[in-house]
């Protein structure tokens, strides 16, 4: 046997070094993909190909092992064996963008300290080559002490010498052989010194601290003590959960320090890692890149022009919608055909009976409510891939940096709202991005008040009944009612980031990648993993809830001979008495029980709003027996003392609940996911629903007040 | 050496004569520490004209301005714009800002940053004269 077994190999780089590219190439499509524990960072791993006990594992994109974000601390955890569960990292496998040598080693020499087997990748060799360069890769290697390979990562050459050096090195090691090499304080083990008094000093109670507590082993504790100095220590995102009170006590020095005289003692860590770096870099890439005006920044001029960048922004914008919105259509047409297809077999096959009920009327028909949106989720997810690798998405969050800092939140904040207008569950996932975690939150909590693409049957049918005729005024009232969701989104995240969100004012440093050529089966892939998430972990909430929000409308049964018809049947159902129990509640929205029977079950999805009224309306003997239509029913459908149900005031106040109104269980479903607890979930549906009520009653009551009806 | 005025920020002192050593009279609170300036922490290819005082904060120059990084002042942020390469010695050129005026597109180590500023004025740069080689 020539391949060692059970190892793991870590792959670490700075976001667009290629690193997903290299990842795809060097384990094919034998990937799993899923979260570290406790946090909902992507996890992805896959057996290097070839190999019989090699598995990779793609860390998140980081700058630095001082992590200032969630992903990056998972990349510092992992190689520092701190995560439970996971198995210690035996090789590490940083892939550095050679066409940015000096800041990309920056982390390579950082991973390098640690005394962990690195395998240094120098990809995008094309570029280099294409700007008539050279970069001496012994000369590289021998200067950091590491085996070097220099790949293209789109082509696939140096590949398979990759391959046989991270075999070689993984036959080689001892297995979690966490400082091997072993790095003295004064010398790393590329033989550059970062010896300095005074950080040395500082850092000692560290140093012992984590030798103490067997945190890391003895020959590594200088430099991850360094490490840790230059972390935020107060932020718990980037910490360990459970430091040592010794820790909490040096950290506290270190920030005194740091205070009183302005300078952090890590500073000088980095400015003297960079002068190496010029050092190790000096005379091996045979001339630096000083030139910005390269093809991409021909692009970025208009890209990022006053006019033309904003003319272009908003045509990218447009036909992101266009796409999604009618690309989607034949699609969605043909998924809604299929479940009824589908239920229609089901109940066919199956005969009558609780069970056929249950499958009908609760699985199937729950879930295709949610599937039908799975095209525009794919679209969505398609963009927002072909966004991400063409490198448009960083200038998008440059072009609205402004904007949304006026709410507090981040210039990468913007696509997910945007995205919000299609659905809420994607643009949620699209959060991911977000560094910052309260940005990141604020993003989430407002992401569903944003009017979504489920909320337009129901602004349809309403404003079709009670404002027939004026075109205009339609036009109108469904603008007003999309700008109701977005101004309340934007003052919302205001107030969370001043009140429980407050915290100390996030940065937006941010690489503005060269433009590339995105590939088209990488986007194929990136996409389909997203989507598939949402099927996977956000489909087992929705049909769970799917077939609960089904009991509630099917029990208790009365006795069938009976012959109850279906509405009268979903008026004496749990769910009728929840909406005939919710009457007093809302009557002063001016809502009566059937509609709070249409918001009851809009908890499923907001658009079964429209055939739960069609379901209630049907049995009504008040109404005009000519009317056969739903509209036609609603619109003439009358309370017991003979007035109008669906008079305009009731309508724009029913709109009003509906822009604001958290009723939509996928998107509680995927904010449990995305923050791992029930808290934000809960209070994302109680702000809304306090919302909502208060904005209706305002409407209704002060609309009866000036005297409408 | 030619040093454009309007590239001066009314808040730094034309009279002081050591970029390295600001006028601690300065009334400006933001102004680093003196150890942060010290040449000697910076890289040994920056020939910091040590006869011009034209320290700026970044955030202050134009369109197309180069410099050279002196300098950041400490804070939150630093420890992370140090790292993605603004150390004392790195040249850097202000490429644009965002059509709403900020944030900033600069060009540092190669690659291009964008960052707002707020963040652009905890680093003090020294303005390359124009026809200056970079
Ligand atoms: N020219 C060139 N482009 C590459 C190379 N490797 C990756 N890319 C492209 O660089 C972009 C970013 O790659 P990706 O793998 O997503 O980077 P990651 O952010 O590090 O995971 C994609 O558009 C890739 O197609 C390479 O070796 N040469």
């Amino acid at each position: 046997m020539t391949s060692p077994k059970n190892r793991t190999v870590a792959l670490l780089g700075n976001p667009n070094c290629g690193k997903t590219t290299l990842f795809n190439r060097l384990t094919g499509l034998r990937q799993k993909v899923g979260n570290y524990p406790g946090v909902t960072v992507e996890r992805r791993e896959g057996r290097l190909a070839g190999s019989t006990g090699i598995t990779l594992l793609d860390l998140p994109g980081c700058y630095s092992l001082t992590p200032k974000s969630p992903d990056e601390r998972i990349a510092r955890d992992v190689l520092l064996n701190w995560i439970p569960d996971l198995p210690a990292v035996d090789a590490v496998i940083v892939v550095v963008d050679a066409s940015n040598l000096r800041r990309n080693l920056f982390l390579a020499t950082q991973v390098i300290e640690l005394g962990l087997p690195v395998v240094l990748v120098c990809n995008m060799l094309d570029l280099v080559a294409s700007h008539g360069k050279q970069i001496d890769l012994v000369a590289l290697g021998d200067r950091l002490g590491v085996p070097i390979v220099g790949t293209v990562a789109t082509t696939g050459a140096g590949l398979d010498e990759l391959c046989t050096v991270i075999t070689r090195c993984c036959t080689s090691a001892s297995p979690a052989s966490l400082s091997s090499s072993g790095s003295a304080c004064s010398s790393g083990a590329a033989g550059f010194s970062f010896a300095d008094d005074a950080l040395l000093s500082v850092t000692a109670p560290l140093r012992d601290a984590l030798v103490a507590h067997q945190i890391v082993p003895a020959d590594i504790a200088c430099p991850v003590a360094r490490m840790l100095a230059s972390s935020p220590s107060s932020d718990s995102d980037v910490s360990p959960d459970h430091w040592p009170a010794e820790f909490t006590l040096a950290f506290a020095r270190i920030q005194k320090q740091w205070r009183s005289n302005g300078e952090h003692p890590s500073s000088a860590l980095v400015q003297a890692r960079y002068v190496a770096l010029q050092q190790i870099t000096g005379g091996v890439v045979d001339h630096e890149p000083t030139s910005f005006i390269s093809r991409s920044d021909r692009i970025d001029a208009i890209v990022t022009h006053k006019f033309w960048g904003m003319a272009a922004f908003t045509t990218v914008m447009l036909v992101m919608f266009l796409a999604i919105f009618s690309g989607a259509d034949p699609i969605m047409g043909f998924i809604e055909s299929g479940v009824s297809w589908l239920g229609g077999f089901t109940a066919s096959v199956l005969g009558e009976g609780v069970l056929t009920d249950l499958l009908v009327d609760g699985v199937i028909a729950g879930v295709g409510n949610i599937v039908v949106f799975f095209p525009q989720i794919c679209i969505l997810f398609l963009f927002i891939a072909l966004l991400e690798d063409t490198g448009y998405m960083a200038r998008v969050a440059f072009l609205m940096d402004r904007v949304m800092s006026g709410a507090g939140l981040h210039g990468k904040s913007f696509i997910p709202l945007l995205s919000s207008f299609a659905c809420a569950v994607p643009a949620i996932m699209a959060t991911r991005t977000i560094e910052n975690r309260r940005d990141r939150l604020a993003t989430m909590l407002v992401a569903p008040l944003m009017s979504c693409s489920a909320r337009l049957p129901v602004y349809i049918i309403l404003i079709t009944i009670l404002f027939p005729g004026a075109l205009w005024l339609k036009v109108g009232i469904m603008l007003s009612m999309y700008a109701l969701g977005t101004i309340t989104a934007l003052a919302v995240a205001f107030i969370l980031k001043r009140t429980l969100l407050k915290g100390p004012t996030p940065t937006f440093i941010m690489e503005l990648p060269p433009y590339r050529m995105p590939m088209p089966g990488a986007l194929i892939r990136n996409m389909w993993d997203r989507s598939k998430l949402f099927l996977t972990q956000a489909g087992t909430v929705i049909l769970a809830l799917s077939i609960v929000l089904w009991a509630l409308a099917y029990f208790p049964r009365v006795d069938a001979k009976a012959g109850l018809s279906p509405g009268a049947q979903l008026r004496q159902s749990y769910m009728g008495q929840i909406g005939r129990g919710m009457e007093p509640i809302i009557e002063p929205l001016g809502f009566d029980w059937k509609i709070g029977v249409g918001l009851a079950a809009s908890f499923a999805a907001r658009e079964v709003f429209v055939s739960t009224m069609g379901i209630v309306y049907g049995i009504e003997g008040d109404v005009d027996e000519s009317s056969t239509t739903l509209i036609d029913a609603m619109s003439n459908a009358r309370r017991d003392d003979g007035r109008k149900v669906f008079t305009p005031l009731t309508g724009i106040s029913l709109m009003v609940f509906y822009v604001l109104a958290c009723q939509c269980m996928s998107t509680i479903a995927v904010v449990k996911r995305e923050t791992n607890s029930w808290r934000w979930p809960t209070f994302m549906f109680a702000y809304m629903t306090v919302l909502a009520y208060v904005a209706s009653l305002i409407v209704y009551q002060g609309g009866l007040a000036v005297g409408f009806r | 050496m030619i040093v454009s005025s309007e590239n001066m920020p009314d808040n730094v002192s034309g009279a002081a004569s050591d970029p390295a050593m600001p006028d601690p009279a300065m009334p400006d609170p933001a102004m680093p520490d003196p150890a942060m300036l010290d040449p000697a922490m910076s890289d040994g290819s920056a020939k910091a004209d040590s006869d011009a005082d034209n320290t700026v904060t970044l955030d202050s120059l134009q369109v197309g301005a180069a410099a050279t990084v002196v300098g950041i002042h400490g804070s939150d942020a630093s420890i992370r714009l140090m790292e993605m390469g603004l150390v004392p010695g790195a040249r850097i050129n202000v490429v644009r800002r965002a059509p709403l005026g900020d944030p900033m597109d600069v060009f540092i180590q190669g690659y291009h940053l964008s960052l707002r500023a707020a963040e652009a004025h905890l680093v003090y740069v020294q303005l390359t004269p124009p026809g200056a080689s970079a």
